[in-house]
C-alpha cells in the first residue's frame, strides 16, 4: 500500500511540475525595419519634426504608428504591410505644407528590411476636383442591373472661377483587384488609361464658379422612363456617347445633353464606368491636341500571367497619361478584392469603395462622395482634398442625384428623404 | 422472420456469444467503477478487463436541448468470447441545430479559433453517422493485443441564405498490447491515429445581396485580408498519440499516462486552396489512483496547449497568393486537475453508487496583435448518486441525480471588442460566454429508467429519461427506449 501511495504521489507531482507555467508569446520574432524617406526637393529636412510612420498590417487590418525618426528601433510582426509617412513641414518658400508618402505591400519576414518611401507635398489643387463618382448604377424591379445612369460630378473647390474647357475624364486600364508586375513600369510617371472623354471648348467657354458642380453623365435622359427605380440625368452638363459597332449594344445619344469629345475608348460598343468600381477614375488637362496625343502616347507593356497551368508571358497596349497632367484621381475597389492602387501615390494614396465584397449587390444605388471639410461664409462647401481617397471620400453612400430627386435608395427601400453635402452631412443642418 | 438479436448482429457485423444472466449484465454495465479508469479502455488490448459480462443494446432516443434537437438510433455491443472480446457501435441521428448565431462550422473544439463567420446564422439541419469496432485478443498467457477502428460522419445544411453545407469525417485507428505482470496487474501500451476533415461551402441565392463571410482568428479578431473571400473552406487535420497504462484486475493501483499531438489546417478552397492558418495541439493526461472491487479513487490532470498560426501571403498574382511566412498568433493554455472517487454499495438486490469529485480548471487564451486575453480559473465540485435495483427478477429500475458547483477563482478579459458592426454579434456571444463562465454555476441533472425482462429473461426492453440543467453548456433532456440482450 505504501508503495502504491508513493507511485501515485510521484505521478501527481510530475503532472503539477509540467503544468506550472503557461505558454506565452515571446518578442523574439519581431522584425526590425529601417525607414528611408525621400523628400521632395523643396523641403528642408531640418524643418521636419513630429513625423509619423504608420504600418498597416494587410493580413489583420491593424495599424501601428511610430514616431519618425524613432528613438528606438522600429520592430513589427512578420507580415505584409502598407507603410505610410505623414508630416507637416516648412517649405523653402516658408509655407507649411503637408507631406505624405506611401509604400504598399512591403514584405517583412526578416529583420533589416529597408523601406524606402517617396514623400510628396500635398498642395491643394487649384482646379476642379472629382466630388462624386456613381459607378454602381441602379437595379430594375426584376433585380437585374440597369445601365446608363452612372455619372461623375466635378466641383470647383477653389475660391475663383475655373474653366472646364479641356478637362478630360479618364478610366484606368489596370484593375485595382489584379496586381501586375509590368514592364516597363511607368506608374511613377504616368497613368495607363483606357477611356478618355474631354469637355469641349476654346478655354473660356465653360466657366465654373466657386461652389458649382459639373455633371458628366453616361446617358443624359430621364432614366425613370426605362427604370422607375432610377432618376433623370436630363440636366447633365455633358454625356459620354459612343458610336457602337455592335448592333446589339448601341449607345443612346440624348438630344438634350451635349456630348463630350471622345478621344479614345477601348470598347467597340459603349463605355460605362466599371460598375464594381475596380478601376481608378480621374480628370486631367492634356496640354496637347488630340491627334498628337493619340500618336505619341501609345504604350505597350509586358507582364506575366500566373495561372494554375503555369506562367505565361503577356503583352498589352494602351494609352498613358503623364501624372503632371492629372488634376485629380480616385482609386476604387472593394475590401475583399483590393490588391493595389493603379495610380502613383502622388495622385492618390488611398481608395474608396461601394460594397465590401466582389459582386456585392448592396453596392447598387451607392456612390463615393468627397467629404465636406467646412462651409464658406456664402454657404458653399469646401471638400477635403489630400490626395488620399480613403480619407477624402465617404464610401458607399447615397448618390447626390438620388437625394436631390428623392428616388429610392435601394430595391425595396424607401425614397430618399434628405439631401446632404457628402452623403453624410445633411444640408438642412 | 429474423429474431431481434439476429437483426442487431447483422447490423453490427459481429458474432453472437454466450450470455450471462442479463440482469447481472445490466447492473454490471451500470457500475461507475469502470468509468473511474475510463482512460484504460482506450487501449483495445485491455478491453477484456472492462466488464465480466456481455451486453448488447439497440436504442431509439430523442434529444432536445437549447442547441440541438434530434432523433437517434443507436446500437452497442460488448461481447466476451473465449479469448476474444469485441465491442462495436453504430449510430445515426437526424435533426437540427438551433440558435446558430454566428458560426458556420461544427466540431468547434477541433477547429477553434479558426471559424467561418457570418452575421446571420440560423438553424442547421443535421445528420450524423458513426460506426466502429474494437477487438481484444488474448494471444498467450501473458500477452493481449487489440485494435480499433471507427468512423464518424456528419452532414449539416441550411436551406435559406446563408446556405452552408458542412460535411465532416473523422477516422480513428489504433492498436495496442498488454502484458500481465502477475495475476493482478496488466501494463498496456497503445498508439492511435486520428484523421479529421470538415468542409464548408456557403452559397447565397438571394437577389438582394449576400452577407459577408469572415474568417475568425480568435477572441474577436479575424483575418482581415480574406474577409469576404473564401466561402468554400475545409479543415484538414490529424493527430497521433498513445498511452501507457497500469491496470489492476481486481484491486490495486491504477495509473495512466497519455499524450497526443495534432495539427489542423484551414484551407480557403476558392483561393486556390490557400492555407490560411493552422493549429498545433499538444495534450498530456496523467491519472493515478487506487481501485478495489467496489470503490476507487483517482487523481488526474489534463494539460492542453493549443497554438494557432496564421500564414502570411505576398501580393496575389492571377488569384494565387504566395505564402511568405507564418506567425504564431493564438495560444490556449488549459490545465485541469482533480480528484475523483466512486463507491458501489450493494444492498440486497440494489446497488447504490456515490461519485464525488473536486477539481480546479485553468483556462487562458491569448491573441497576439492587438493583444487580447481571456482567462478563467474555476473550482469545480460535484457529487453524483445512482441506484439500480432488480425487483422480482423481472424489473430493473434505476435513477440518479448529480449536482455540480462551478466557483470562479480568478478571471480576466482584455480587449475582446470590435469596431466592425458585422462582428458585434460574435463579440457579444464571447462576452456572454465569459460572463457565464466566470459566475457561480449550480448545475444538476436527474435520470430515471426502467427495464422489463421478457422471453424467459433473455431479453430486456427499457425506457430512460434524463434531464440536465447546465448554465454553461445549456440544458438538455433525453428520452430513450431500448432493447437489450
Amino acid at each position: 500500500m505504501k508503495h502504491n501511495i508513493i507511485i501515485s504521489s510521484l505521478l501527481a507531482a510530475t503532472a503539477l511540475t509540467f503544468t506550472s507555467c503557461d505558454d506565452e508569446f515571446t518578442e523574439s520574432n519581431m522584425e526590425s525595419v529601417e525607414i528611408v524617406i525621400n523628400y521632395p526637393s523643396d523641403i528642408d529636412n531640418d524643418e521636419i519634426t513630429d513625423a509619423f510612420v504608420t504600418f498597416r498590417n494587410i493580413s489583420s487590418g491593424q495599424s501601428t504608428e511610430f514616431r519618425y525618426p524613432s528613438s528606438s528601433q522600429i520592430s513589427v510582426l512578420p507580415g505584409i504591410y502598407d507603410v505610410e509617412y505623414s508630416v507637416s513641414a516648412l517649405s523653402s518658400t516658408g509655407n507649411t505644407i503637408s507631406i505624405k508618402g506611401v509604400t504598399r505591400s512591403v514584405q517583412i519576414v526578416s529583420s533589416g528590411v529597408v523601406i524606402r518611401i517617396d514623400a510628396y507635398s500635398n498642395i491643394a489643387t487649384d482646379d476642379l476636383i472629382i466630388s462624386e463618382v456613381f459607378f454602381t448604377g441602379t437595379l430594375q424591379n426584376s433585380g437585374n442591373q440597369y445601365n446608363g445612369d452612372d455619372y461623375v460630378k466635378l466641383y470647383n473647390n477653389t475660391d475663383h472661377v475655373v474653366y472646364a474647357d479641356g478637362i478630360t475624364l479618364f478610366e484606368t486600364k489596370f484593375l485595382t483587384t489584379q496586381k501586375l508586375t509590368f514592364e516597363p513600369d511607368i506608374m511613377d510617371e504616368a497613368v495607363t488609361v483606357q477611356a478618355l472623354y474631354t469637355i469641349p471648348g476654346n478655354g473660356k467657354e465653360h466657366p465654373v464658379n466657386p461652389g458649382e458642380y459639373i455633371l458628366l453623365a453616361d446617358v443624359g435622359i430621364d432614366h425613370r422612363t426605362a427604370n422607375p427605380n432610377s432618376f433623370s440625368l436630363e440636366h447633365a452638363d455633358w454625356e459620354w456617347y459612343d458610336v457602337s459597332t455592335k448592333p446589339n449594344n448601341l449607345d443612346i445619344d440624348s438630344p438634350l445633353v451635349p456630348n463630350l469629345d471622345k478621344w479614345y475608348c477601348y470598347t467597340q460598343s459603349f463605355w460605362i464606368l466599371h460598375n464594381r468600381g475596380f478601376k481608378a477614375f480621374g480628370i486631367a488637362r492634356i496640354p496637347i491636341d488630340r491627334e498628337t496625343y493619340l500618336k505619341d502616347y501609345w504604350y505597350s507593356y509586358d507582364y506575366e500571367l500566373v495561372t494554375n497551368a503555369g506562367t505565361f508571358p503577356m503583352s498589352q497596349s494602351s494609352y498613358k497619361l503623364p501624372n503632371e497632367w492629372v488634376i485629380d484621381a480616385v482609386n476604387c475597389s472593394v475590401e475583399s478584392e483590393w490588391q493595389w492602387n493603379v495610380t502613383s501615390p502622388k495622385l492618390d494614396m488611398g481608395w474608396a469603395y461601394c460594397g465590401t465584397i466582389d459582386k456585392d449587390k448592396t453596392r447598387y444605388f451607392h456612390a463615393v462622395r468627397r467629404k465636406l471639410l467646412y462651409l464658406r461664409e456664402d454657404g458653399t462647401p469646401v471638400f477635403k482634398d489630400t490626395n488620399n481617397s480613403s480619407v477624402d471620400f465617404n464610401s458607399h453612400v447615397t448618390p447626390s442625384e438620388i437625394e436631390l430627386q428623392h428616388t429610392i435608395t435601394g430595391l425595396g427601400q424607401e425614397s430618399s428623404k434628405i439631401v446632404t453635402y457628402d452623403g453624410i452631412t445633411s444640408i438642412a443642418q | 422472420m429474423a429474431s431481434p438479436r439476429l437483426l442487431s448482429n447483422l447490423l453490427l457485423l459481429i458474432p453472437l456469444s454466450a450470455f450471462a444472466q442479463i440482469d447481472e449484465a445490466i447492473v454490471e454495465h451500470s457500475s461507475t467503477l469502470p468509468s473511474l479508469t475510463e482512460s484504460a479502455w482506450n487501449n483495445p488490448a485491455l478491453l477484456s478487463e472492462k466488464y465480466e459480462s456481455s451486453l448488447s443494446s439497440v436504442a431509439g432516443s430523442f434529444y432536445n436541448s437549447d442547441k440541438e434537437r434530434f432523433g437517434e438510433f443507436k446500437a452497442d455491443s460488448y461481447m466476451k468470447l473465449k479469448s476474444i472480446t469485441i465491442s462495436a457501435h453504430a449510430l445515426y441521428n437526424n435533426g437540427a441545430k438551433h440558435n446558430v448565431r454566428f458560426c458556420e462550422n461544427v466540431d468547434i473544439d477541433k477547429i477553434y479559433p479558426y471559424l467561418t463567420y457570418d452575421a446571420v446564422g440560423g438553424n442547421l439541419n443535421l445528420e450524423r453517422y458513426a460506426f466502429g469496432g474494437e477487438i481484444g485478443v488474448k494471444i498467450s498467457d501473458r500477452w493481449d493485443a487489440g485494435g480499433f477502428i471507427s468512423y464518424n460522419a456528419g452532414l449539416f445544411y441550411r436551406n435559406v441564405d446563408p446556405r452552408p453545407r458542412i460535411v465532416t469525417g473523422d477516422f480513428k485507428l489504433g492498436a495496442g498490447g498488454a502484458y500481465s505482470l502477475n495475476d493482478n496487474y496488466k501494463v498496456g501500451l497503445y498508439l492511435n491515429f486520428d484523421k479529421y476533415k470538415q468542409s464548408c461551402g456557403i452559397t447565397f441565392m438571394s437577389e438582394l445581396g449576400a452577407s459577408k463571410i469572415y474568417h475568425l482568428t480568435g477572441l474577436g479578431s479575424h483575418y482581415n485580408r480574406f474577409a469576404g473571400l473564401g466561402n468554400s473552406t475545409y479543415y484538414n487535420g490529424n493527430s497521433f498519440g498513445g498511452a501507457v497504462t497500469l491496470l489492476p484486475s481486481t484491486e490495486g493501483i491504477y495509473a495512466n499516462v497519455s499524450a497526443h499531438k495534432g495539427k489542423m489546417n484551414l484551407i480557403l478552397e476558392d483561393l486556390n486552396k490557400l492555407p490560411m492558418s493552422k493549429i498545433d495541439t499538444r495534450d498530456l493526461s496523467i491519472e493515478a489512483g487506487y481501485k478495489s472491487k467496489i470503490w476507487g479513487v483517482t487523481a488526474f490532470t489534463d494539460i492542453l496547449r493549443k497554438h494557432g498560426y496564421e500564414n502570411i501571403f505576398g501580393d496575389a498574382a492571377s488569384g494565387q497568393y504566395p505564402q511568405i511566412g507564418t506567425v504564431a498568433m493564438h495560444i490556449i493554455n488549459q490545465n485541469i486537475y482533480g480528484v475523483k472517487g466512486t463507491v458501489d454499495l450493494p444492498i440486497k438486490r440494489t446497488v447504490l453508487s456515490v461519485t464525488p469529485a473536486v477539481g480546479y480548471s485553468h483556462y487562458k487564451e491569448l491573441y497576439r496583435d492587438p493583444k487580447r486575453l481571456l482567462k478563467c480559473d474555476n473550482l469545480t465540485s460535484s457529487v453524483e448518486m445512482k441506484a439500480i435495483s432488480v425487483i422480482a427478477n423481472r424489473v430493473i429500475v434505476r435513477g440518479g441525480i448529480k449536482y455540480n458547483l462551478v466557483s470562479p477563482v480568478t478571471h480576466d478579459i482584455v480587449n475582446v471588442t470590435t469596431n466592425n458592426d458585422d462582428l458585434t454579434n460574435y463579440i457579444s456571444i464571447l462576452q456572454e460566454g465569459y460572463e457565464t463562465a466566470t459566475g457561480t454555476c449550480h448545475n444538476f441533472s436527474a435520470s430515471i429508467g426502467a427495464d422489463l425482462m421478457i422471453c424467459s429473461n433473455k431479453y430486456v426492453i427499457g425506457i430512460d429519461a434524463t434531464y440536465v440543467r447546465d448554465k454553461l453548456y445549456g440544458n438538455h433532456s433525453l428520452f430513450s427506449a431500448s432493447f437489450k440482450f
